[in-house]
């Protein structure tokens, strides 16, 4: 057995999710497989737009008028593409070229990430700000705040910000 | 080495990036301590990330065989 995997405890990948970017987000769920299937501990801690990524979609909620117009803006699920959405061509063209490449969906992704193990947490103050409830988000262990991040980072021999 | 070898044979053909190790993973939590995993695949980044990732986990890369597109990886599981 290698030295690496003689060692006590087990390794730790942290990664902030803090765009809600669809492409984006397929690198974060990638990672977060792979560290998963190498027998990392995974955390994943959503954070602002990476919080709407969570969030099942739903328009006029919230507990005021901002969140309630900014949850019409942006329902909930992945956002565009970061760059070349062209008004949501560009969208449909990547997720076309990666349906012929035979690569795994993002959808598919977040469900293998959660079959193995991964932990959701979420930003406490991005929730309260955006005024997403956790029962609106489609997967959430825990919601947290910037000092639960920093003790998994700590830990972490992986840790990274998209 | 043989394809009897295996004690499990997992078919990664046509799987992009990182299913294929997502399924390797799956496959070896099945085995016990000293079997053979066997992964086909026709993935080129296989051949980098087969022995990262047993040198991640610890399991031990132990033959591979090539016949046309496919590669046969045999991957015997060292601990749990």
């Amino acid at each position: 057995m290698s030295e690496i995997a003689a060692a006590s405890k087990p390794k730790k990948t942290t990664i902030v999710v803090f765009s809600g970017d669809w492409d984006k987000a397929l690198a974060v769920f990638n990672i977060a497989n792979a560290a998963a299937a190498s027998g990392h501990q995974v955390t994943l801690f959503f954070c602002l737009w990476g919080t709407v990524l969570l969030k099942k979609p739903a328009r006029f909620k919230g507990p005021n008028i901002l969140t309630k117009l900014f949850s019409v803006l942006r329902p909930g699920g992945p956002a565009g593409i970061s760059r070349l959405d062209m008004g949501r061509t560009g969208r449909w063209m990547f997720k076309k070229l990666l349906r012929d490449t035979g690569a795994a969906t993002l959808e598919e992704l977040m469900e293998s990430a959660r079959d193995l193990g991964v932990e959701f947490i979420v930003c406490d103050l991005s929730l309260n700000v955006l005024g997403i409830k956790k029962e609106d988000l489609r997967w959430c262990d825990e919601v947290v705040g910037a000092g639960t991040y920093v003790a998994h980072a700590t830990e972490s021999q992986v840790n990274l910000f998209i | 080495m043989e394809a009897t070898d295996a004690d499990l044979v997992v078919d990664c053909t046509g799987l992009q990036c990182p299913m294929p190790i997502v399924e390797m993973a799956k496959g070896i939590r099945k085995l016990a301590v000293g079997n053979i995993l066997r992964i086909d695949t026709d993935a080129e980044a296989l051949q980098s990330d087969v022995p990262s990732w047993c040198k991640t986990t610890g399991h031990e890369l132990v033959g591979e065989e090539t016949k046309a597109d496919t590669t046969s990886y045999f991957i015997r599981k060292a601990s749990e």
